[in-house]
């Protein structure tokens, strides 16, 4: 019950967005071929729902793999470039290259290299998704207190125990920061793929629907890959709650002892 | 979808890699956009097994416009193409890519300009002082300077407004744009949103002005053309009996398209398809044989994609096709 007042302000929100759209497009008179109605979008939706459903389980695919990939490749890296200067200083000059490279510049440079595939679009998710991730993990091992590591190093812990007991813990609560942006982006990554390079998926879906003037449709792929982020989001949330429930309430209780 | 492409995709590699006629090839084509009803064709051939019965088992992908599938192509991310001979030519004379057209499919190209009723422009003269949206790159922008010659138009009197594909036919229907490049094939459709928003689209084509260029092919690799000639004479065939009995049965070839392409409405497809007829079916296919070129026409094409391009016009463009394995 107290979980759910606490939500109500978010779903008076959203609803509310939903009325006033609804009543503005309405009032105005807006055509739907610029903005249609929610129930526009909802009816459009629904017609055609096993088509849309498709599409939504393929987006859904890319982003979980592009972001899995991210995560997998991010955490070792952040280790990496926390436990040395030199590393760090080799490393990040080539992850802010990756980051300056406009992605929908890279995606079809990428599909000519490897095939229309699922690996293309993967790779793409993973590239938009990962720098937020490795900055905010780095910034967290690198965020202990010097007393601790002090502590751990006067009690003879070597440098993998002190990465992992010390650092790594302290570094959770911005590891789920990071999480959290990662699958955001994700979302987003995998939509910039599917535009140059897929015959599936909720990017494919916009275009399609806005060259055929289907509007609501390309509408309602909008919404779903909102939804989909608000999902992957909460599910992120709900993870760090379940395994960390110290670190999802950082501000009122500190890590475990190391 | 995803092992499917895959598969597709390394199976064409395969093709391309100079083996014997084996009984069932694999083949992957890359169309030159997203299937609208104007690929018909190919997916009611492909669902009919038009390919299949001439040892081909045919698998289809979007394109991102021709520039692009001429690059796949060469790439060997598909064994054949569907793109315009402009693409094709360019590439081959700029770059030394080497792709060819393989079998002419439009005898004369789609460009038009539409244009609103109310807006009260009727012909090409009428555009002077107009503002006439585009896409960077975009052909009709290269091609309009002659069009204008031949239309008596002042080319210098017309203001060119740069703006996304996507957004270009709904800034057309609210006026924000007086005229819009696209291809005569998408009327059908996009004439029906625009009826929605109480107006009528009309079309002013490129070819009524005389400006007849041959336009969509299908291409290969001259690679595909020297190892596997076998492969290529079977996939023509294949494309002419898909593009025959699809035209005699549209509304069944837009069936099969549909069921395929779950984003096309039944309805736009046979509306496309049907345009898309009258640009391969013609009175010029006829005389040059189905899939054949004219050497006026296509040396007049050349003139106007050199022209356009600013490719230096004394390049022997006929080494960019070869129709020589078509049934």
């Amino acid at each position: 019950m107290a979980r759910f007042k606490a939500g109500l302000p978010a779903w008076i929100a959203v609803i509310g967005l939903f009325i006033a759209w609804e009543a503005g497009v309405r009032f105005f008179g807006i055509r739907e071929f610029i903005l249609p109605t929610p129930s526009a979008i909802w009816t459009a939706t629904i017609a055609v729902w096993p088509m849309v459903l498709d599409h939504t389980m393929s987006t859904l695919m890319t982003v979980l793999l592009g972001f899995a990939a991210s995560v997998l490749v991010s955490l070792p890296l952040a280790m990496l470039i926390a436990s040395s200067r030199a590393i760090s200083a080799a490393i990040y000059p080539l992850l802010v290259v990756t980051q300056s490279i406009p992605k929908v510049a890279l995606a079809p440079i990428l599909i000519v290299a490897l095939g229309a595939n699922e690996l293309p679009r993967v790779i793409v998710t993973f590239l938009v998704a990962f720098f937020p991730l490795v900055v905010a993990s780095v910034a967290g091992l690198m965020a202990t207190p010097p007393e601790l590591i002090e502590l751990g190093r006067a009690c003879r812990a070597g440098r993998i125990q002190e990465l992992l007991r010390i650092r790594l813990p302290f570094a959770v609560p911005f590891v789920f920061g990071g999480l959290k942006v990662a699958a955001a982006l994700s979302v987003v990554g995998a939509v910039v793929a599917e535009f140059v390079g897929a015959d599936a998926g909720l990017g494919y879906l916009i275009q399609t629907s806005m060259a055929f003037f289907r509007t609501p449709l390309a509408f309602s792929a909008v919404v779903i890959l909102a939804i989909m982020g608000i999902v992957l989001f909460q599910a992120v949330s709900i993870a760090e709650r379940i395994l960390f429930p110290w670190s999802s309430g950082a501000e009122t209780s500190a890590p475990p002892a190391a | 979808m995803m092992r499917r492409c895959i598969a597709a995709g390394l199976f064409a590699l395969a093709a391309l890699a100079a083996q014997p006629a084996r009984a069932q090839d694999r083949v992957l084509l890359q169309l030159d956009w997203i299937p609208t009803g104007e690929h018909a064709a190919y997916f009611s051939g492909a669902a009919r097994g038009a390919w299949r019965e001439h040892g081909i088992e045919l698998s289809l992908t979007r394109g991102y416009g021709s520039g692009d599938t001429v690059n796949k192509v060469a790439a060997g991310t598909a064994a054949f193409g569907v793109a315009d001979i402009s693409a094709v030519m360019a590439a081959r004379a700029r770059q030394n890519t080497t792709v060819r057209s393989i079998m002419q499919i439009y005898t004369h190209s789609p460009h038009s300009l539409f244009v609103l009723r109310s807006s009260g422009i009727t012909t090409f003269q009428g555009l002077e002082g107009r503002r006439i949206g585009i896409t960077p790159g975009n052909s009709h922008r290269l091609y309009f300077p002659e069009v204008a010659r031949r239309a008596g138009t002042n080319p210098d009197r017309i203001t060119w407004v740069n703006t996304d594909a996507s957004a270009m036919a709904a800034l057309l229907i609210s006026r924000r744009l007086d005229a819009a490049p696209f291809f005569a094939i998408h009327h059908y459709y996009q004439n029906k949103a625009a009826q929605r928003a109480g107006e009528e689209i009309i079309v002013l084509p490129f070819v009524e002005t005389g400006f007849a260029i041959y336009a969509t092919t299908l291409m290969a690799t001259d690679e595909t053309i020297q190892r596997n000639p076998d492969l290529v004479r079977r996939f023509l065939r294949g494309a002419t009996s898909a593009f025959t009995w699809a035209n005699a049965n549209q509304e069944e070839a837009c069936r099969l398209h549909v069921q395929r392409n779950r984003e096309v409405e039944l309805d736009d497809c046979q509306g496309s398809l049907r345009a898309t007829m009258s640009y391969v079916f013609t009175d010029h296919a006829r005389q040059t044989g189905f899939g054949r070129q004219d050497p006026e026409r296509l040396r007049f094409t050349w003139e106007q994609v050199a022209a356009s391009q600013q490719i230096d016009p004394a390049w022997d463009y006929r080494q960019a096709v070869d129709v020589s394995l078509l049934p």
